[in-house]
């Protein structure tokens, strides 16, 4: 298997940027028909908010 | 103290226009040539920051672009400071904003400033990237998008302000030295006077090679940010657009208003 | 390590981190304000492929090619990555389609490095609220852009607005200018007309961060002198000619 994708989203005042599910889309697009995996990293001091907004359908990890 | 202001030649597109034969970018016959519009910006600000300075601080405009290329120092310093550096090599050419960045720190080595103002991003190629790219190669901090800026000589930290989607404003500090991307709407950047015009083509402006700098287009070409595979015109949507004389184009567009309101 | 707000030094540590520890083939960030801050910086200092405000993205065969435009969107330029093992791509927004269906990815936790931030927040500052009307909201609009010369040549546009029924709004450079306030400001850093139906641009020839805040309008009608104006590309209606000329004659049909 080779490398994942990983999407980087990012937050401002408490609130994931719409842009973020944007990018999260262009993810799954690129993944397609291959193999790879993707990854969602949210960068945060208390991500747990986050991470259940970025717990899309076709995000691996 | 000194600030240093890379600028850019940017090139805009002929309305018809034909690709060069490699296909990878447009014909130069088909391109003119234009300083960037955010660069306006970057220099006022450094103009302003010497100027309440009272020659404290030295501005100095560099720009990485082949010999036609020094319009754009030569339109800077008609409105202030007293000397350009060109940097220029045909390795150049096709040149990443990875590559412009690793140039470009080489003459911050040498020039040593305090402060490094770049465009937020050039309006030909709108990759915005390289300013922080430089940043990144010198290990100086840096603060993109700028639209305020609170700096005098000698002050370890300068206060600025971002600008944010949706006209939010983030003010930050930053340690410097540091790079900081300017963008539009900072100040209102001057016009050149006749006088500075004239006097501004007698500035020195020094020219250096890579080989001048210690890199090799070979070093450069590795770290290449990408590789052009091609450049085409896109299909693109058009409007349906309405012709006639004024009056009859008014009329028309008139017509298609109150449709679309509702209106009677 | 407190990340209540973006920093570029703590964003970057972390994602080079993350690089070095899961060796990716591909970063994807939003093509925002804050990854414009910090994406370049992640991509020069792991050595990664790079490439910015990308508006498609595929495999082709083995390589990674990414589509973005160039020379005022007036062409494409598709390039790839010869021998990058990461690389890291920023997306435009308003391209993709967020995603809506909702999964249950594994979630590890992964600790930041200690990184030394040399910035520091300090605060918000919100946009500034006049008791000027809200053009987020509003369903019919014209607005001037560059065209419309010096400040006061304003003001014959806003009674044009006025006598249709439409709010005003402006492109940057005349908000800028200080000539219409920042409320009024269509785009990336201004507003974006979320309600309006129908949007009348007059001298505004269509950068991408105006386009970001109007080009989902359904309506749009372009008025002009650049035949090649990016806005025509968006554009329902357009009149190639001159925005005065234009309005002096639509006064007669709306007074």
């Amino acid at each position: 298997m080779t490398g994942e994708i990983l999407v980087a989203v990012e937050h401002r005042q408490g609130a994931l940027s719409p842009a973020s599910l944007e990018t999260i889309a262009a993810a799954i697009e690129l993944k397609g028909d291959t193999d790879r995996s993707i990854a969602v990293a949210v960068i945060a001091e208390k991500p747990d908010d986050f991470v259940a907004q970025v717990s899309k359908a076709g995000v691996d990890e | 103290m000194k600030i240093l202001v890379p600028v850019k030649q940017i090139s805009v597109v002929d309305e018809d226009f034909e690709l060069r034969a490699d296909g990878k970018d447009v014909d130069p016959d088909y391109l003119d040539t234009e300083a960037n519009e955010w660069d306006d910006y970057s220099y006022e600000a450094a103009l302003e920051i010497m100027e309440a300075a009272d020659g404290d601080v030295e501005v100095v405009p560099v720009t990485v672009g082949p010999d036609d290329a020094e319009d754009v120092l030569r339109r800077c310093l008609a409105k202030g400071g007293d000397r350009g550096i060109r940097v220029w090599d045909d390795d150049l050419v096709d040149a990443t904003p990875a590559a412009i960045a690793k140039v470009l720190a080489k003459v911050v080595a040498k020039e040593q400033p305090d402060l490094v103002f770049t465009g937020t991003l050039s309006s030909d190629r709108s990759f915005a990237q390289t300013g922080v790219s430089l940043a990144a190669e010198l290990g100086w901090p840096h603060v993109a998008v700028v639209t305020g800026i609170d700096w005098k000589p000698g002050d370890p930290k300068a206060t600025l302000k971002r600008e944010l989607e949706g006209g939010l404003i983030e003010e930050v500090s930053v340690e410097c030295p540091a790079v900081l991307t300017i963008q539009l709407g900072i100040n209102t950047p001057r016009y050149a006077s006749l006088r500075g015009v004239k006097q501004a083509k007698e500035k020195p402006v020094q020219e250096w090679s890579l080989a001048d700098l210690g890199l090799t287009g070979a070093e450069l070409a590795a770290g290449a940010s990408f590789r052009v595979r091609r450049m085409y015109k896109p299909e693109t949507g058009r409007a349906e657009l309405i012709e006639g004389t004024t009056a009859e184009q008014a009329a028309r567009l008139a017509a298609i208003i109150n449709e679309l309101r509702g209106a009677a | 390590m407190p990340v209540a707000s973006f920093q570029s030094d703590v964003y970057e540590a972390a994602v080079l981190a993350l690089a070095e520890a899961r060796k990716p083939a591909v970063i994807l960030f939003p093509h925002s304000v804050d990854t414009w801050g910090y994406a370049p910086a992640v991509a020069m200092r792991g050595g990664f492929g790079c490439a910015t405000d990308v508006i498609d993205v595929k495999y082709d065969g083995g390589d990674l090619v990414a589509v973005r435009a160039v020379y005022a969107e007036k062409l494409h330029m598709e390039v790839d990555f010869p021998e990058r093992e990461t690389v890291v791509l920023t997306v435009r927004t308003n391209v993709f389609k967020p995603t809506e269906a909702d999964g249950s990815p594994a979630v590890s936790e992964f600790a930041a490095p200690q990184t030394q931030a040399r910035t520091e927040h300090i605060t918000y500052i919100e946009p500034e609220q006049t008791g000027d009307v809200d053009i987020s909201q509003a369903e019919y609009m014209l607005s001037v852009g560059r065209g419309v010369g010096e400040e006061e040549n304003v003001e014959q546009f806003k009674e044009l607005a006025d006598s249709l029924g439409f709010t005003l709004g402006c492109s940057r450079p005349i908000a800028d200018n200080g000539w219409l306030p920042k409320s009024r400001q269509v785009g990336q850093s201004g507003k974006t007309v979320v309600k309006c139906k129908v949007y009348v641009a007059m001298g505004i020839s269509g950068s991408v961060q105006h386009m970001a805040g109007m080009k989902h309008v359904p309506s749009i009608i372009a008025i002009n002198k650049d035949a090649e104006a990016s806005i025509f590309t968006i554009a329902k209606y357009g009149v190639v000619g001159d925005m005065f000329e234009i309005a002096e004659e639509l006064r007669g049909h709306f007074s």
